[in-house]
């Protein structure tokens, strides 16, 4: 009988650790990149600059 | 430095109410005559956690742009697309999960290197910045999402 009423409280004290294993694993992070943007130019001077230097090393 | 005659923002993705937005015009500040030389990308097995743009000046020197990675593990796989002095960058675009994080970017070069990074999957949506022939990126933005809790 003694055995028995041991065996309860050790299942119910393996069954709290349980749940607060869940809980826990419940806090997901989802964490990344959800925007890309960029300032775009059409200086024409500085491409002209860029697009000489291109040419000339080809 | 002067300013460029004409300058427009491009951005694709979502804005989320968790996050931190960024652009390199804080460290760039009134340095308008810069080309984005090299692009480096962090990313894991789901998704793009961050990317960092390496700037030239027109006097050929190199300048570092902010760091932007959330998170940052060393478990992360890091991308680097560089390009070589003459050449510039032309395309920038990716793939957009169900979840609404970037989870793929591709560039291209005016001299036609390509690069790619992260997973191309199913169901992802498409983006590409609108970037004409006439035109070039000079500056790096975006936005940082950190969720916590139940998704």
């Amino acid at each position: 009988m003694d055995s028995l009423l041991l065996f309860r409280v050790r299942f119910k004290k393996k069954k709290k650790k349980n749940k607060k294993q869940i809980a826990q694993g419940e806090d997901i992070i989802n964490a990344g990149l959800t925007q890309l943007g960029a300032e775009i130019t059409n200086d024409e001077v500085e491409e002209e600059i860029i697009l000489q230097d291109y040419k000339t090393k080809k | 430095m002067k300013k460029p005659r004409t300058i427009k923002y491009e951005v694709k993705g979502i804005l989320k109410s968790q996050g931190m937005k960024f652009s390199d015009r804080e460290i760039l500040k009134e340095n308008y005559s810069v080309k984005i030389h090299t692009l480096k990308i962090w990313f894991d097995d789901e998704m793009i956690k961050g990317i960092q743009a390496v700037y030239q000046m027109s006097n050929g020197k190199i300048f570092e742009g902010k760091e932007n990675v959330v998170l940052k593990d060393s478990n992360f796989t890091l991308y680097t697309f560089q390009l070589e002095n003459f050449d510039y960058l032309k395309a920038i675009g990716g793939a957009i999960g169900e979840k609404g994080f970037i989870e793929y970017l591709f560039f291209a070069s005016c001299s036609g290197k390509k690069g790619e990074c992260g997973q191309k999957k199913e169901k992802q949506k498409n983006f590409t910045l609108n970037i004409l022939n006439s035109e070039m990126p000079i500056c790096l933005n975006g936005f940082l999402t950190t969720l916590q809790g139940k998704i």
